[in-house]
């Protein structure tokens, strides 16, 4: 029997900048400035999020925190900071950092204590998520655009070697980082350390979380390349030898709205496209024309326009239909979830972007309320996936 | 190491170390210099047709490797020419003085930072939009000619260009983030030894 878990994913977008200040700007990240963010109007923000999240421990949906910089997306740039205070806020939920972007920080050794020391103020309730990040995000913090993945890995054993080694101090000398000096304090609370998940669709490195048992969470895959990926990671481990994996290795983020009735989320759902069709907006030299964007084989498709994985039809019934959106009454959106979970061949943890783009305080706090009263109850006991049926 | 070069012309020596992408076969400038010398200009490790050796991907590997390029070439008499990123590479080479350096020429070089902290002496070439580069590259852009890319070449793409040259572009743009983001664009302790670069007449 699997019991699915959700979990509230809010990155704390910022949907007040003038509309022709965006239509004027080549990006609407990395290059804005801040004169467009007002800091009360952010603190306001931050004070309904910190509500939405006291309201998720309270009801028992986990937390998911994440970084993006100097854009209208997103206002959780100091990620660990704001991963430690949702640890200090809460008291019986898991939190999820998807992350704090390793491929930009220099140094993943105070990425390691940043994390056993929110680990510790959450008394074993952080989960450690990795990035390989990209974009606009490489430019915000100066990082190096190319073998971002090699970068990633590299950043992920150190970090892991950091919360694991507890015999005093030692020396890593690898690629892309130097740290002659590692001992962690404080250790994490956890032991051996934190679960990890990685966000990927990537096949191989799919196969590699696999190898690894990292929790693999794709960001509204949709159905089909959802199930490769899961597929790419069971593969891998078989090949390895290795026992299957349980549906909690398996996650997914969508958008989400749950509502009183159908019509009433699918209003409401509407405004949360605004994260694909406003909020991404970014200038050729931060996305195309980026080295290491695209395999140089692959450079004249890109170029050309042709190769954006991204949803072009932004409606709420099109996001629903592809299985980027759960959205409707509860039991819409449990018929949604568990059909998802049979074509993708098991899924148990699903991650909900809910206060997304124009979605009110108000209007947030009722869907998550819904989600864990309504859907989350409905989601429980579940029988096994019929392996036959998941390719419908 | 396997290199692709490009040669023109006879008589001594005249190293060309190119910049954003590989000199052209068709650059203009190609045959009037080619009366002065034999004109030899490699692709860098990882540009044009030149594979790149796995973990080869820093100054120090490209300034050594053109240490070893003038090394092999037939005369003492060289003329070395440093076109933009090239400008760094020649520059780097020279200050350790190769013995059979005789003329430099730096054109448009990066690598040399003269400005304050507040100065932005060479623009960001990966941050900036290719219009701008362009603009800041060409005196006049009308004038660009047919087959030469250089900095800004993104805002030349269109639909007559040949799928084996965005293939070719992309490499070199990946291969140049490679070697000049770190340290970026300069080498901080350049400026101070330029004064061992010495000049030889004749």
């Amino acid at each position: 029997m699997t019991s699915m878990e959700l979990w509230n994913h809010c990155e704390n977008p910022y949907p007040f900048v003038p509309a022709e200040v965006l239509d004027a700007a080549d990006s609407v990240r990395a290059s804005l400035p801040n004169k467009y963010c007002d800091p009360k109007i952010a603190a306001r923000l931050y004070d309904e999020i910190w509500d939405e999240y006291r309201l998720c421990d309270d009801i028992g949906l986990h937390i998911v925190t994440n970084e993006h910089h100097s854009g209208i997306n997103n206002l959780w740039a100091a990620s660990p900071v704001i991963t430690g205070i949702v640890a200090s806020m809460t008291r019986k939920v898991r939190i999820l950092t998807l992350g704090t972007l390793v491929t930009v920080r220099p140094d993943p050794v105070r990425i390691a204590t940043e994390y056993a020391t929110i680990d510790v103020i959450s008394k074993g309730r952080l989960d450690i998520g990795f990035v390989k990040s990209g974009a606009t995000e490489m430019v915000s913090g100066n990082a190096n655009p190319m073998h971002i993945r090699e970068r990633e890995w590299e950043a992920i054993d150190l970090i892991e070697k950091s919360l694991t080694t507890h015999d005093g101090p030692f020396s890593w000398e690898g690629k892309f980082f130097t740290h002659p000096h590692v001992n962690v304090w404080p250790r994490p609370y956890q032991s051996p350390r934190p679960d990890f998940w990685a966000a990927t669709s990537d096949l191989p490195t799919c196969a590699e979380l696999g190898r690894r048992g990292f929790v693999n969470t794709l960001l509204f895959g949709g159905y089909e390349r959802t199930r490769k990926a899961y597929e790419a990671y069971k593969d891998a481990r078989a090949i390895a030898g290795l026992p299957k994996a349980g549906e909690d290795r398996f996650s997914y983020m969508a958008f989400c709205y749950v509502g009183d009735t159908d019509e009433e989320a699918m209003r409401i759902g509407q405004k949360i496209p605004w994260f694909l069709t406003v909020s991404i907006k970014s200038a050729p030299q931060f996305s195309k024309f980026q080295p290491g964007a695209v395999a140089p084989d692959m450079a004249p498709g890109a170029w050309r326009g042709g190769a954006s994985k991204r949803p072009t039809d932004m409606s709420v019934a099109s996001l629903i239909a592809q299985g980027q959106m759960f959205c409707g009454n509860p039991d819409t959106v449990v018929r949604q979830i568990k059909e998802f979970r049979q074509r993708v061949g098991g899924v148990g943890r699903i991650i909900m972007m809910t206060r997304q783009g124009l979605v009110t305080h108000a209007q947030a706090m009722k869907s998550l309320n819904l989600a864990a009263k309504e859907v989350l109850p409905q989601l429980q006991d579940l029988p096994p996936i019929d392996d036959e049926l998941r390719a419908v | 190491m396997e290199l692709e070069i490009l040669r023109r012309g006879s008589g001594r020596p005249i190293l060309i170390v190119h910049g954003t992408n590989p000199v052209s076969p068709r650059a203009p400038f190609l045959a009037p210099l080619a009366e002065h010398g034999t004109i030899a200009a490699p692709s860098h490790p990882g540009f044009g047709a030149s594979p790149m050796p796995e973990d080869f991907e820093t100054m120090y590997d490209l300034i050594n490797l053109y240490h070893e390029i003038i090394d092999d070439l037939p005369s003492d008499d060289v003329t070395m020419i440093g076109l933009g990123f090239g400008g760094w590479i020649a520059a780097e080479v020279a200050v350790t003085r190769p013995s059979k350096l005789r003329r430099l020429i730096l054109a448009d070089p990066v690598g040399i930072k003269l400005g304050g902290r507040e100065e932005r002496d060479i623009v960001h070439f990966f941050n900036t939009h290719p219009d701008e580069l362009t603009r800041r590259a060409w005196h006049d852009p009308a004038n660009i000619p047919e087959g030469c890319y250089g900095l800004g070449w993104q805002s030349k793409i269109d639909e007559r260009m040949s799928d084996a040259e965005m293939v070719s572009l992309a490499r070199n743009w990946d291969s140049l983030c490679l070697y000049a983001w770190t340290p970026h664009m300069y080498n901080p302790r350049l400026k101070a030894w330029l004064r061992r670069i010495r000049a030889f007449s004749g």
